[in-house]
């Protein structure tokens, strides 16, 4: 026989499952969010950014687009690059906790988690040509991409020098569309 | 017996795993119809893209740094450059507690004194999962381990923090955050070896599934050796165990984190116990084998309503099973707890939550301890609401916090805490706290019988001291009042918190008469009775400062000073309290740490303790040092060297009363790959 408090508590976990659920099914729909958009945007990135030659490796070779420390895109980036083509190649998503864990990338995505490691990962890369991309202001730390949220829009920032330094060509029309820093 | 066994059974788990797959079966649900609409995001223009509304659900982060209570975060970083292999040990880094090693695999834990094997006024939390032991409400550090490269953090919480945290928080709280599975992706493995750490191995891998599923598995495993008699020699004390669990991290959209994490592990302690004896010489040690083993399961899921409304619930299970002469222990526990965040305007910001816990015991008693009732079942309901508002914004808040709990022993208990902080500038704060702990009654407590010590009595027959717990009248609390003052400069960082702590109804022994005994030896009992007539006042200043010397260079800096009285109401024989007395935690205790790296590759660290003399001076002040190099072979590989307690060949830690034999810490040496890929 089950003790009758257990089963007391196992009904009371299912039951405060199911109100919470009920509460919270309202909540989706209307606006995507946050980071879906950005997922997006690093789509776009991909396409928009030219790598120097060889750093995409043989043709056919995957582009790989990576996220180190905690992904705060849920699965929307995989929902992004999936059966898409970029610049003729397929993607692959990676993540890891360092950079030796991901390995070789061409876009990397710096979480937030990593914040306070930010300037010790892009001094590691050095002149990899990777494009670095953050939620935060990394372009102002020697990043390349940061995104900003404006008026619940979406925004970025690109810093120019950064990405020439490393070999990395941002097209005209995405320059004409960001703020453009310089590294402090 | 039969009913206990249930609840541990296939069946149970069986269940818990059906509702865990319908709750993750719901969730991925609802994500097919994000999953279209990403990909559609991809199908139209960078310009329209800028032009989208989002809705952005980020949680309120609330950094512990800037809380109203005196913090203290260890980090990853600070854990891996220490050298250290276990978690008690590496708590030594934090200001304001106090460590010890009793022997191989038992150490005493505090804050703000109270010290012992069984120090019970600690909240221990690994992963949300409270890790105290109802039998005396203290820790057994041997059971609480993780993969240590795994920690994201461990945040220390000196003083009271029931509130928010749950019952036992009476002089603290520590909180061990593992890393979410998404950060421990690919192959890590690591080996250590030296003269202590004979061997120790830990792996795991992560892997993601698409769709927001990350996870790891992980195994480790380790042999250590003995620590030193007094004399230098090998004590018998060495111990392996082994462990090996999971955490997986689902978060399908920006709203829901989904975590479902376990593990499981097996060892064996050698330790020297003492056994009493009916005749001379009366006490008598002897070697054996402590086996432990046990198992948990806990599934979380954070939902992210908006940035203002937030809930969350949390279940556990958790078994435990220890076997040793001194006492035989099986034990289950379910615990749920569900809490929700809603801002109330742009003023209040209100947390209230409810929780759940119950627990089982089976008991094998020995020949020092007795309990009536070997098959024991306690509960534990708890409800609270917290309000943090803004007096005026960004620059006064003031948190007003109750607590109400109902346990088995006490009934209601309510714990209140009222804290205040004020921003001067943005560099410094000044904070202060006012709140009420209370201390869970534990099963000894309540019913048991331990036989302590034997002496000659009269007319040839042996007096057996013997302490009985037939339930406290009252339930141990604290009043506690803080203070506290933070200031960051551009290199340095300091922050400093006073308490003053007036303790009720401390446990305490109460003599009764003598009485003769009729087994098969005669003897006559001296009972002591377990009571709540100690009360006190202890107050104490912890501070702690980082300077950041130049890139690659840090130095940091802890001091604890306390002060402890305790008075009786009752007749007090402090020589048999097995519970702390007032001088068991040294009054003064510094922390001084260097961390050092040279280019990319090599890293020199240093940590320097010192303390004071406790135990009226039966145990001595003491310096240890710890040192340790590491070199990045590769982006892949590192090696480093460590040595703990390298002043002296052992010195001496802790005193106890108990039945087992304390031993020494050694100056060690050990060697540490790492290898991640």
């Amino acid at each position: 026989m089950i003790p009758a408090g257990f089963r007391f508590a196992r009904r009371a976990a299912v039951a405060a499952a199911l109100v919470i659920a009920t509460i919270a099914i309202p909540v989706r729909a209307g606006a995507p969010s946050e980071h879906q958009v950005k997922a997006a945007f690093l789509y776009n990135f991909a396409n928009f950014v030219q790598w120097p030659e060889g750093a995409l490796g043989p043709a056919g070779a995957p582009l790989k687009v990576c996220v180190v420390g905690t992904d705060p895109f849920g699965g929307a980036l995989d929902d992004a690059f999936r059966d898409q083509m970029v610049q003729g190649r397929p993607v692959q998503v990676a993540r890891g906790a360092t950079l030796a864990a991901v390995g070789r990338c061409h876009i990397l995505f710096l979480s937030q988690s990593e914040q306070g490691r930010w300037p010790d990962l892009l001094r590691e890369l050095g002149t990899t040509p990777t494009l670095t991309v953050a939620d935060a202001p990394l372009v102002r730390q020697g990043g390349m991409v940061s995104f900003v949220i404006e008026a619940k829009r979406v925004r970025f920032e690109i810093n120019r020098g950064a990405a020439e330094h490393a070999g990395l060509r941002i097209s005209s029309k995405l320059l004409a569309l960001a703020r453009i820093v310089e590294s402090a | 017996m039969s009913d206990f066994r249930r609840f541990a059974s296939p069946h149970s788990a069986r269940r818990l795993r059906a509702h865990i797959v319908a709750l993750v079966a719901w969730l991925a649900s609802s994500t097919a119809v994000f999953a279209q609409s990403t990909a559609d995001l991809t199908r139209i223009s960078v310009e329209d893209l800028m032009r989208l509304e989002v809705t952005s659900v980020s949680k309120k982060e609330r950094p512990l740094g800037t809380s109203p209570a005196a913090v203290f975060v260890l980090t990853n970083e600070d854990i891996r450059r220490s050298g250290l292999t276990s978690l008690p040990e590496l708590l030594r880094l934090v200001p304001g507690l106090h460590v010890a090693r009793i022997d191989g695999s038992k150490w005493a834990v505090s804050a703000r004194g109270f010290n012992g094997r069984f120090a019970n006024k600690l909240l221990v939390l690994v992963d949300g999962r409270t890790v105290y032991s109802p039998l005396y409400s203290g820790v057994y550090w041997d059971e609480v381990d993780v993969p240590l490269g795994d920690i994201e953090r461990v945040e220390v919480i000196r003083g009271p923090g029931a509130t928010m945290w749950g019952a036992n928080a009476v002089n603290g709280v520590i909180n061990v955050i593992t890393k979410d599975a998404g950060a421990t992706q690919g192959t890590s493995l690591s080996l250590t070896t030296g003269s202590e750490d004979r061997i120790a191995a830990s792996a795991r891998y992560g892997g993601t599934l698409g769709n927001g599923l990350s996870w790891r598995a992980w195994g480790k495993a380790f042999d250590r050796g003995p620590l030193a008699r007094p004399d230098g020699s090998a004590a018998s004390d060495g111990w392996r165990m082994g462990r090996a669990g999971f955490r997986a991290d689902y978060r399908p959209n920006d709203t829901d984190d989904v975590t479902l994490q376990g593990d499981l592990h097996s060892g064996h302690e050698d330790q020297t116990s003492a056994a009493l004896l009916y005749s001379a010489p009366y006490r008598q040690l002897f070697d054996e084998r402590a086996d432990v083993d046990g198992r948990n399961l806990v599934a979380r899921w954070t939902r992210t309503h908006s940035p203002q409304s937030e809930t969350s619930l949390q279940v556990f299970t958790d078994h435990t099973r220890r076997s040793e002469s001194l006492i035989g222990h099986t034990r289950s526990t379910l615990d749920i707890d569900f809490q929700h965040r809603q801002a109330l305007g742009r003023r209040h910001d209100l947390v209230w939550g409810l929780g759940y816990r119950r627990g089982h015991s089976l008991l094998t008693n020995s020949d020092l301890v007795f309990f009536a009732d070997t098959d024991h079942r306690e509960w534990l309901a708890s409800a609270f609401a917290e309000d943090e508002i803004q007096l005026a914004p960004e620059r006064l808040t003031l948190t007003l916090g109750m607590k109400v709990e109902r346990n088995v022993y006490s009934g209601v208990e309510l714990q209140p805490n009222v804290r205040a902080m004020w921003s001067v500038s943005s560099r410094d704060s000044i904070w202060t706290a006012i709140t009420r702990g209370v201390r869970t009654p534990s099963l000894l407590e309540n019913g048991a019988n331990v036989k302590v010590a034997a002496t000659p009595g009269p007319q040839g027959l042996p007096a057996v001291i013997t302490v009985i717990g037939n339930g406290t009248p009252d339930v141990e609390s604290l009043w506690a009042t803080e203070v506290g003052y933070r200031r960051h400069w551009s290199a340095v960082s300091l922050d400093v918190s006073a308490f003053r702590n007036n303790y009720g109804s401390l446990f305490s022994l109460n003599p009764g008469a003598p009485e003769l005994v009729m087994e098969q030896t005669p003897f006559i009992r001296v009972p002591y009775f377990i009571d709540s007539a100690l009360h006190g006042r202890a107050y104490g200043v912890e501070g702690s400062g980082t300077w950041r010397v130049r890139q690659g260079w840090t130095l940091t800096a802890g001091y604890t000073f306390l002060d402890l009285a305790l008075t009786s109401d009752g007749v007090e024989q402090p020589g048999l309290s097995f519970e702390s007395t007032e001088d068991d935690s040294p009054k003064h205790q510094v922390v001084l740490r260097s961390l050092t790296s040279f280019g990319r590759r090599w890293e020199a660290d240093a940590s320097l303790f010192l303390r004071s003399a406790s135990d009226e001076d039966r145990v001595p002040a003491a310096a240890r040092l710890d040192l340790r190099a590491g070199y990045r072979v590769s982006d892949r590989l590192t090696v480093s060297v460590a040595g703990t307690n390298l002043l002296d060949a052992h010195h001496f830690e802790f005193l106890s009363v108990l039945n087992e034999e304390i031993t020494q810490p050694r100056r060690s040496v050990s060697l540490q790959t790492a290898w991640s890929f």
